[in-house]
């Protein structure tokens, strides 16, 4: 695309910010013989804070001979004056467009970004279905955590890597030059990919239904395998990272440097997807931490560095790192974030030291207002736990308290919801019978109630999730046990988005067409409140004969077969319904550092974490 | 110590917004190890801080800026360390002490020369484009509606803020002028109504391209200034 071009669009939008790339730090290798075009289903903002993104254009830029370029989800605007001045979606680091690449990634982090994959095809005059698709077309592929459940976006990609990148990518990569060396068709490159572990090729198979629903899977050749296993990266510590981290010229939501400082968390909450998907815990080294700090911060200028993971308060060599990390950079004016940290993490002089860099609001999950409940999704934290921690931020000085919780987890009565608002109370009463003195001015007690989304490959599969109109009657009454909690404010969300997030977390290939619908019907950045469009969803769904009820709302026996069971994510089933189990009895499960839990069975067992 | 100099923003970095342009310039002094002085206070920043603030979407040749910085640097090495670590399209030039009594730059910024290209939807000669320009500039009054921050609209007369326009090219299907108005803390010529009045006048409409070229203080010796007197 040429200046003129450009310029004609760019003062047609918002934000043309988002489009001219030429950040620092961008890479735009002169000698490429494999260009693999980057793209992410949301607008760059978003995009741009995605970690797993950063390392991938990192690793692949750094393979000889291949171009890794970017591409976002143009936002509305842009999709229109793309449109009328009939121009094709292009890169932010040659203007190319996305057609003339040899291999399109897309990155999964949402379901309901979806949508916003059929845009970027569309605008890329790219077919949507991996069918439709000649040699002439770009291998379209994808990768990231909702790549666990593949089946609903199955017919869109030619294939699709599940699990840890940074090898299985260049893997990828190097398939496709030997194949496209070798003069092979797509179908002999397919071939190819199926057999490198971790990747998925979804038109190897066939969904069979029945009058119940989803049935089987079934291999169409012996070239690919009956199960796809989840690539797991061995050694973090020595895998490559985001090199020279790229800054972006506007504001991103997370605009700082992220230190990827783990991998994986023991923790084994019931209903979080990531707990299970990312096992075993990976570390980096200290030594390895405080270097790429150091690095990060030189070679990118930020002035806010994030320690990032799943759990930092349980890193192992916290309490050596933390100190250290704060201490130089508080030389250079750098800030440090937690984010991620646990409630039961004893971090009462860290919290002192921070609140002398930069005064942040501090976020807690608790994620049930009950014990019993806490139990059953085995968060095992206490009130007392709570408590102390909001205790502890309260004498350092903090006045800002984040509560996350959610509504809508199997077993949960009305006493569980109430729950969350006595909890809220304890810590407002807490606060304000501390003496004036020991504690700030005014409390602002956030409490954010989301509502529950069964996900594919947890303890919480099976289970139904609650009706849009029964969440509607516990925020009522959570709205009501709120008034009176001092300094409390009570915040929670339609829930017809949720309901669209649980249908496609856990449904099956028939969904693709539901897609394709609901895009035609202009559906795009659905998880954007000014764009969602409930009712053409619903007519999608019923236009397909289907329903998102059943998909949503429907307990799944525990012996049915579900759509992602050929995803072999080396945590095995017997345990996830081992879990599920126990959940049903609200009995925990220990922090597998405290031992093994055996959640991947004989087979991986040598990927234990902590021996 | 204090340094001023001037940041050049070409291309594609004229789509940055001003704040973008803070951001951007605050890294680059980072990452160049620059020893910033920061404010005091609850969000401690660094002082630096541009004399103007540019459209979205306007290049600019001279954004003059001013830093603080502890301990001394030669001004040629901090210009150089600098442009080492700035993304493309800037660049900084022109870097200088400064007394540190020297007043600020947005307090006594006084005007700004600019480049406009402009493209009527149908061609005009040069001879139509410049009798226009003379008009315009014979003219006592030159009323435009201007939106208020509570989004009325009112009008306003642009005259007494365009010192100099002056035809620098003509191709038939765009014409390019040379604009000197009036450019200060509190407002200043507006470019794109002058441009409107201009095609208006023409009885056509059409897009323009902007680039400053210069802006000019009053009493802050060693920057530039139009001279005493002259567009009081």
């Amino acid at each position: 695309m040429n200046d003129q071009i450009l310029d004609r669009l760019l003062s047609r939008v918002e934000k043309p910010a988002r489009y001219i790339g030429g950040e620092y730090n961008m890479q735009v290798k002169a000698e490429a013989d494999l260009r693999f075009a980057l793209c992410f289903p949301d607008v760059y903002e978003i995009g741009m804070s995605h970690l797993g993104s950063r390392i991938l254009y990192h690793v692949l830029n750094g393979m000889e001979g291949v171009r890794c370029e970017r591409c976002f989800a143009p936002w509305t605007d842009m999709e229109q004056a793309l449109k009328e001045a009939g121009e094709e979606l292009f890169t932010l680091e040659t203007r190319a467009p996305l057609k003339s690449f040899d291999i399109v990634g897309f990155s999964l982090l949402y379901e309901m970004c979806y949508s916003n994959i059929l845009t970027m095809l569309e605008l890329g005059h790219i077919p949507f279905l991996s069918r439709d698709r000649g040699e002439d077309m770009p291998l379209i592929i994808a990768g990231g955590p909702c790549a666990v459940n593949p089946e609903p976006i199955a017919p869109f990609f030619d294939a699709v890597v599940i699990g840890d990148g940074e090898e299985a990518e260049p893997e990828l990569v190097n398939a496709y030059r030997a194949s496209r060396a070798a003069g092979e068709t797509k179908r002999q490159l397919l071939e190819r990919l199926a057999a490198i572990p971790g990747v998925y090729v979804p038109s190897f198979y066939e969904a069979e239904y029945d009058e119940h629903g989803f049935k089987a899977l079934r291999r169409l050749t012996d070239k690919a395998p009956e199960k796809v296993t989840r690539r797991v990266l061995d050694d973090l510590d020595k895998a490559p990272f985001v090199g020279r981290q790229l800054v972006p010229h506007m504001q991103i939501v997370h605009d700082r440097v992220a230190l990827e400082v783990m991998r994986g968390c023991t923790r084994g909450c019931r209903f979080c997807q990531a707990g299970y998907i990312y096992r075993p815990v990976r570390e980096r080294s200290e030594k390895t931490l405080l270097a790429q700090a150091e690095e990060l911060v030189r070679c990118t200028g930020y002035d806010e560095i994030s320690l990032l993971s799943l759990s930092t308060g349980d890193y192992s060599h916290l309490h050596e790192l933390l100190p250290e990390v704060m201490d130089r950079m508080e030389k250079k004016r750098v800030s440090v974030a937690l984010p991620s940290l646990r409630i039961d993490s004893l971090l009462k002089d860290e919290l002192d030291k921070m609140q002398s860099v930069r005064k942040a609001g501090l976020t807690f999950a608790p994620e049930a207002g009950t014990q019993r409940m806490r139990d059953v999704i085995n968060k095992n934290v206490t009130e007392e736990d709570l408590l102390r921690a909001c205790s502890d931020a309260f004498e350092s000085g903090w006045t800002g308290v984040k509560l996350y919780f959610m509504i809508g987890l199997p077993t949960e009565t009305d006493e569980d919801v109430l729950g969350i608002a006595e909890l809220a109370k304890k810590v407002s009463r807490l606060f304000y019978s501390m003496p004036k003195e020991k504690r700030g001015k005014g409390l602002r007690l956030t409490v954010s109630v989301s509502t529950f989304v069964p996900k594919p490959h947890t303890a919480f599969e099976w289970c139904a999730q609650d009706e849009p109109e029964e969440i509607r009657r516990k925020q009522r009454l959570l709205v009501g046990a709120m008034k009176g909690v001092r300094g409390g404010e009570l915040h929670y969300h339609p829930s017809f988005l949720s309901v669209l997030e649980a249908a496609f977390s856990r449904g099956d290939r028939r969904l693709a067409e539901v897609l394709l619908r609901a895009h035609g019907k202009g559906c795009r950045f659905d998880s954007w409140s000014e764009h969602f469009k409930p009712v053409a969803w619903q007519e999608a769904f019923s236009e397909c004969g289907l329903t998102v009820a059943e998909y949503a709302h429907r307990q799944r026996a525990l012996t049915e077969p579900l759509p992602w069971g050929h995803v072999d994510v080396v945590v095995t089933e017997a345990y996830l319904k081992k879990e599920y189990e126990k959940a049903m009895a609200a009995q925990t499960t220990k922090d597998c550092r405290q031992g093994c839990n055996g959640c991947f069975g004989r087979a991986y067992a040598d990927h234990r974490c902590f021996a | 110590m204090r340094i001023i100099a001037a940041l050049h923003e070409r291309g594609r970095a004229a789509y940055l917004s001003h704040l973008d342009m803070q951001r951007t310039l605050q890294r680059a002094l980072r990452r160049a190890d620059m020893p910033l002085v920061y404010s005091q206070g609850f969000n401690p920043h660094p002082l630096v801080a541009f004399a103007g603030a540019l459209s979205t979407g306007y290049e600019s040749e001279r954004e003059w800026f001013d830093v603080r910085l502890e301990g001394e640097i030669i001004p040629a090495d901090f210009e150089a360390r600098l442009n080492e670590v700035l993304p493309e399209g800037m660049a900084v030039s022109h870097a200088m002490e400064a007394p540190e009594d020297l007043g600020t730059l947005t307090g006594h910024l006084a005007a700004a020369r600019y480049t406009l290209w402009v493209r009527p939807e149908r061609a005009f000669s040069a001879a139509e484009v410049g009798s226009a320009l003379d008009k315009l500039l014979q003219s006592e009054e030159l009323m435009v509606q201007k939106r208020t921050k509570s989004g009325a609209m009112v009008p306003q007369n642009i005259r007494p803020q365009l010192y100099e326009a002056r035809l620098t090219a003509c191709d038939g299907a765009s014409f390019a002028l040379d604009v000197l108005g009036e450019l200060t803390a509190g407002g200043g010529l507006r470019t794109e109504a002058f441009v409107n009045v201009l095609l208006d006048f023409l009885g056509s409409t059409g897009s323009f391209r902007c680039r400053r070229e210069e802006m000019y203080f009053d009493g802050l010796p060693g920057l530039p200034s139009l001279g005493k007197g002259k567009y009081e």
